[in-house]
């Protein structure tokens, strides 16, 4: 089995606190695979605050701007979109959504857009 | 094929499994790996779950995460440390290790309860065993207690699920199929 894994990548995404200490509910916005050019689809989901990154002052409200860290999967990936593994299932997306590839940020690869607002 | 304590062992030692903490040796069994509760057990509020007059229904599909974040409420924690899970309690809680299955690992786990628990009653988990590979963080226990009596838990120390980690086939080409994705999708 292999362990080399250069995958991760961060989407923009907005943050409240979560039900436990320690974890954030998150929300990004997917396209919809049925209707890409439509309005996007709101997709939460909560992680562990390890898997996101804040970018800036939470506003009045507590809400944070920040990054979500996600993997590229392997396949489902063009010019436009790119197909995204959650760290943790969102419902009732599950376990990956498609995202714009000009909203994904690689680690290693593109850190000089970073920090940015989301 | 589900992997022996020294294969689990050895995927642990190598970052395959990523987990942390590090796991104690007594938590490796012959085939899994226990698992222990956090510290921030949580459970819904009852008084305000339950208002009188007030009919609260959740439509799963376009359920709101925010909109429940102040139905719920800590669990009382005991002058010793501990909790105790009631009869009919239903409490969730997070596994106190942190875990990636990282995808081309080719691995996925099913969590799973313990039986001396599950001979009093109590399930550490409902529905939705499987951690897929990608998945990356603790896991949330949805703790019912379906038996007679009270069961005390210890925060951070209790060992009362477990997680059976299996070989997959091939490395997965996208992720699980979802009712969301499907061929249909731009992406084909």
């Amino acid at each position: 089995m292999s362990t080399v894994y250069e995958q991760d990548a961060f989407v923009p995404c907005i943050a409240v606190p979560g039900m436990f200490s320690g974890e954030y509910l998150v929300t990004l916005y997917a396209v919809d695979p049925q209707n890409p050019s439509g309005d996007k689809l709101a997709v939460q989901l909560f992680v562990d605050e390890r898997e996101f990154e804040v970018v800036g002052q939470p506003s009045s409200e507590g809400e944070l701007k920040g990054y979500l860290k996600v993997e590229l999967a392997p396949r489902g990936t063009t010019s436009d979109y790119c197909t995204v593994i959650l760290p943790t299932p969102a419902i009732p997306f599950g376990d990956s959504v498609v995202v714009l590839s000009g909203d994904i940020i690689r680690k290693g690869h593109d850190d000089s857009r970073r920090p940015r607002d989301p | 094929m589900i992997l022996a304590d020294h294969e689990i062992l050895d995927a642990v030692n190598s970052g395959i499994i990523a987990i942390e903490p590090k796991p104690q040796p007594t938590q490796y069994s012959s085939t899994a790996l226990d698992l222990r509760v956090g510290d921030d057990f949580q459970k819904w509020n009852s008084k305000l779950c339950n208002v009188s007059g007030v009919a609260t229904i959740i439509e799963l599909d376009k359920i709101n995460m925010v909109d429940l974040q102040g139905y719920a409420e800590p669990l009382k924690i005991q002058p010793d440390g501990t909790v105790h899970i009631e009869p009919k309690d239903f409490v969730f809680v997070r596994t106190l290790e942190h875990v990636h299955l990282k995808l081309d690992s080719q691995l996925a786990a099913r969590i799973e309860g313990r039986s001396t628990a599950a001979r009093l009653g109590m399930c550490a988990h409902i529905s939705a065993p499987t951690i897929h590979a990608g998945f990356r963080g603790k896991i949330v226990l949805e703790i019912l207690n379906h038996g007679p009596f009270a069961i005390k838990l210890r925060p951070n120390l209790s060992r009362i699920a477990q997680l059976i980690f299996e070989r997959v086939n091939q490395k997965p080409d996208n992720t699980i199929v979802t009712n969301y994705i499907d061929q249909q999708t731009p992406l084909g």
